[in-house]
Order: C-alpha cells, then structure tokens, then sequence
C-alpha cells in the first residue's frame, strides 16, 4: 500500500513537472510569434501592353531630281555607298553662260572705271582753269565781263563732267549688282544633301521608270531609323501618339529599344506590305527610336511592345492580402479604428504584385493571408455605410 | 447479465468497472450518457474556440476589430465549435472503432463504439484541464502543454514530427489503461496481443492524423 502511494506520489510529481515546463516553454514560445501579418501598400508603375510586329526603316529618305530648266548636269560630286551630311554638294549643273556674261559684265567696269578717272581728270582741269581767272583793279570793265562769262562757262562745263562722272559710277554699280546676281544664279546650279545618310543611289543622266515617272539623279537614306509597327484594326484604337514602346528583335535577342509612337496611319496597310492570315485589317504606325545605336539594320524584323496605358506609382499589394468574393475583390485594410473589409478594384497583375485601381492608397497597412472565417463573416464598408443610409432616410 | 455504462467510474476504477464488460453482456444506460456527453463535448469544443480567438491568437485579425465584430466573430466560433464538438466524437468514435474491429472481431462493433466513447471521455477531460492554460498562457489548444510537441519543439521544426508528438500527452497512457482492461475482459485475448494492438493501433492513427495535419 505505502509503494502504491509512492508510486503515486512519484507519478504526480513527474506530471506536475512536466507540464510546469511545456507552460513554462509555451510561453517562451508565443512571445516570439508575430501577432498579425500586415502589408504595407507600395507603388509601381504599371503598364497594359500592346504586342505588335515592325519592320526598320529609315528615318528619312531623299531623292534628288533632275531640274531640267536648269540644264544638264556638268558633274557628280558624290558616288554609291558614300556617307554625306547636311549641305555636301551632290552634283553641279553645267553654267558655261554664266561664266561668259561675268566676264563680260567685268570688262565692262574697267571700261567704265577708266571713263570715271577722265573725267575726274576733266573736272581737275576745269577747276584749275577757273582759278587762273584773274580779276584785275586796273582791268577795264571789258576784261572784267571776259572773265565772269569766262568764269560761268567753266563752272557749267564741271557740273556737266561731274553729272558724267555720276553716271558711270551708277553703271559700274549695275554691272556689280548683275555679277552678284549671275554669282547667286550660279549657286542655284550647285544641288547640296538635305539628308544626312548614306547615298544609295547615283544617276547622271536619269531616264523614267516602268510607271513613266523620273527616275531620281541621287537617293539618300538616313542613318538614323524608324520603326514601322502593324497593328490590326482591334487594337488601333487604344494606339495613341506618344506612347512609350518597348522592342527587341531575334537578331540581337540580348538588347533592347525604346521609342515613342509618332505617327499612326488612317489607311490599313496593303497584303503586300504586311500579309496576314488572321483576316483582320492592319494599319502601319511609326516608332521614333530613343536610344539608336546604329546596332539596328533597315529591314531588321522586332516585336514591340507598345505601352497603351501607364499607371505611373500605382498602389500595389501583393495577392495574399487580396480577398475574392465572387466577381468582387476586397482588403483588410488596417487603420487607426482597427479593421475595415473594403472593396477594390484591381487592374493587372506582374508576378505577385497586384495593381490597385481604386480603393487603396499608397502607405496604407492591409492584412496578409486573412483568415477565411473572418473575410466570410465581415461586411465591406461602404456596403455598410450605405445600408445605415438607407435606412436612416 | 448486463454492463452499466458509467463513464466516470469506468475511467477511474477500470479494473473493477468493466469485469461485466463481456462479448455477451449488454450495455444498459448508454444512449442518454453517449447524448449528454455529446452535449458537454459540444460546449467544450465551443469554448475552446472561443477562447482560441480571445486569448491565443488563431485570427490574429480578432484584437482590431470593432466590438461588434469581435462578438460576431466569437458567437460564430462557439456555433462553430459547438457543431465540431458533436460531429468530431461522432466521427473519431466510429473510425476507432472500425480501426479496432478487426483486430478484436470477437468483440462486436457496438461494444468497441462503446470502449471509444470511454476514451473519448477522458479526451474531454484533457480538453477541460486544458482551457485555462488557452486563457493563460494565451496558446492555441493545438499546443498541448500535456503532449511530448513542446519538447520536440526545441530540437526540430519538421512539422509531421510535431504533430505527431503534439498529439501525444500523458492522457494516452489513461486511455491505453482503460482500453486495455475493457478488452481483456470482453476479448479474452492474450495481454501481449491486446497491448501490442492497442498501442499499435493508436500510434498508427496519430501517425496518419499527424500526416494529415503535415500537408
């Protein structure tokens, strides 16, 4: 009986003992757990893209024509394959005429400038002659009337040497002005690069094409590129200018582009220029690339990306704080009065990051992984507010 | 010959109570004890829900609801421990008896329901002497401060060894002794037979519902 009771005894104390040590381990154990897991809401830009195929072109293209008023032309300055910039000097017409009247328009002013000088001379004598008059006290009134008619008739021979001399002056100017004018025609002869490129081709004595046009006596195509993106008839009217794009292509597959849409065309795209064969209608839209690097080719195929709408510092969470009723999304949203279920709307998803349209503001706390219970059991907010309402009025 | 089914004197004089518990005896007086023990275990289970969320944390969202949140949430907990409460002894019954049924034949399906509900007797009895260590030690009830998991805790993290272990307290040793005494007399089984079977048969349970817990 006395070993039964220690037994006991024993038993019990080892009991007591056991659980006085899980208590006292659990308790350690709960201090160091979280209590409640929150979120805090960030920001991120969002962006609903477009994928579209493009093709690269240049940016410009010049093609230089034959003026043939201006006659034949004398020479080419530029050949195939040459790098030429804005104001290099492609061609030049013939301007033999031209040389010939500046000639003569210059032999003409020495003409005139030596008539000047005689007359200049003329003008010195007359002068010197009226000096010489000599008005005498002890003339008679004969000499002294010789002398004033003397006198006046020298005075009108210089007006008259120096309206002369006027003249050919005013003509040597003219002669001048015609030089600078025939120098400024001349000018117009010589045909200079608008573009700055490459120069693709060179025709001196160009003829007509097949379609019975003229065919071009220098094309240049820019260094620089476009991009020229197809996108069907369901997508153009989200496409707008200015839009950011994004582009690769299998070519380089390490690197990437960006652009801006600048230009979207009305008219789709003909079979020839893009063949497809979902049956949809494709319009062409231009990219202006931002970062050329003179990697990209003209006729280089690139997928684009084109950012159609951009959520610049959109609130985001990340999807376990999200709770889905049926068609509709809310959070727990943690505030200063505790927590409130509130409905969101959500726009795209990038990994686990969720974009909040509306309903949450960066900053604000929302509750992780909510317990399911509780999600069933609260209301959202507004649905609240709106049924007090109600009944209120 | 007839056995009394008396629940709290079969846990604690096991002994003595079951010498009647034999394969050709029957059980008088089970019925309403099996009801109102499905009674008391219904609000046992409630209020260890509630005391779940009030003082250990298992919606961690609880402590910043408004008041009348916090109401709803604990008057929907104890509806919904209340209805575990009857549920679960229903279903832990059945299958330990089913669990049990072919190793001891002899002893009929009904006798072994009646064997389980005394084990779940002292089950409910853990649970009670449990609910102010929730309110205390502010630990969920999965954290049994009778079990083997809180000294496990300290050396893994596995989480099927955990569950395992958690579900091992020193009410198991009252179980298997009350177990083994109801069916020595109603089998007739040797005691080797009946104690490898039932420890057996229990460990393979928990290891099952430990693995289940695990995924």
């Amino acid at each position: 009986m006395k070993a039964k009771w220690i037994v006991l005894t024993v038993t019990a104390v080892f009991i007591i003992a056991f659980i006085s040590l899980n208590s006292y381990l659990l308790n350690e154990k709960i201090e160091t757990e979280e209590e409640l897991e929150t979120l805090k809401v960030k920001q991120e830009t969002f962006k609903e893209i477009v994928p579209a195929e493009g093709i690269v072109i240049p940016a410009q293209e010049e093609n230089v024509y034959q003026n043939e008023k201006l006659g034949p032309i004398a020479e080419m300055n530029v050949q195939e394959g040459q790098q030429v910039t804005v104001g290099t000097e492609l061609f030049r017409y013939e301007n033999e005429e031209y040389e010939d009247r500046i000639e003569q328009l210059n032999a003409e002013i020495d003409r005139l400038e030596v008539e000047a000088d005689q007359q200049e001379d003329l003008i010195g004598n007359y002068e010197n002659q009226l000096d010489e008059v000599d008005y005498d006290m002890s003339a008679t009134e004969e000499e002294n009337q010789q002398n004033q008619s003397l006198e006046f008739e020298l005075e009108r021979k210089i007006e008259e040497a120096e309206y002369e001399k006027r003249l050919t002056e005013l003509k040597i100017e003219q002669a001048k002005q015609q030089i600078d004018l025939i120098e400024e025609k001349d000018k117009e002869l010589i045909v200079t690069s608008e573009t700055a490129g490459i120069i693709t081709e060179v025709n001196k004595n160009p003829g007509n094409n097949t379609d019975g046009a003229q065919e071009p006596v220098v094309h240049i195509v820019s260094s620089e590129h476009q991009i020229k993106g197809f996108i069907s008839e369901y997508e153009l009217e989200l496409l707008e200018d200015g839009q950011p794009v994004e582009m690769m292509t299998s070519v380089i597959p390490s690197k990437r582009w960006k652009g801006a849409v600048s230009s979207i065309s009305d008219f789709p795209v003909s079979k020839e220029e893009y063949a497809s064969e979902d049956g949809k209608t494709y319009y062409s839209f231009v990219v202006d690339l931002e970062n050329e690097d003179m990697q990209l080719k003209n006729g280089y195929h690139v997928s684009l990306d084109v950012a159609v709408k951009v959520n610049e510092n959109a609130p985001v969470i990340t999807s376990d704080a999200l709770v889905i009723k049926g068609q509709e999304q809310f959070v727990l949203a943690k505030t200063k009065k505790g927590i409130e279920m509130r409905a969101v709307t959500i726009g795209q998803q990038k990994k686990e990051l969720v974009e909040i349209v509306n309903g949450l503001k960066a900053g604000e706390k929302v509750v992780r992984n909510p317990s399911p219970e509780l999600v069933e059991l609260l209301k959202p907010e507004k649905q609240e507010k709106e049924k007090k309402k109600k009944i209120t009025t | 010959m007839s056995h009394g089914v008396r629940f709290f004197y079969g846990i604690t004089k096991p002994t003595r109570h079951f010498q009647t518990f034999k394969k050709e005896t029957r059980e008088r007086g089970f019925i309403w004890r099996f009801i109102v023990l499905l009674a008391v275990s219904s609000i046992v289970w409630a209020v260890t829900a509630v005391l779940n969320v009030q003082f250990a944390g298992t919606l961690p969202e609880y402590s910043y609801l408004s008041e009348g949140n916090q109401t709803n949430v604990l008057l929907t907990e104890f509806i919904t421990g209340g209805i575990t409460g009857i549920i679960i002894p229903l279903i832990a019954i059945a299958v330990g008896a089913i669990l049990y049924w072919p190793f001891f034949q002899e002893v009929g399906f009904k006798k072994l329901f009646v064997l389980h509900t005394y084990t779940y007797v002292v089950f409910l009895i853990a649970a009670c002497l449990q609910l102010p260590f929730i309110a205390a030690l502010h630990v969920p009830n999965d954290y049994s401060p009778f079990s083997l998991g809180v000294l496990a805790d300290l050396i893994t993290n596995q989480s099927f060894i955990l569950s395992f272990l958690y579900s091992i307290t020193i009410f198991l040793g009252w179980i298997w002794i009350v177990q083994f005494f109801a069916l020595k007399n109603a089998a007739k089984r040797s005691n080797v037979y009946t104690v490898l079977s039932i420890v057996g048969l229990t460990l393979a349970a928990l290891l099952v519902y430990a693995g289940f817990q695990a995924l």
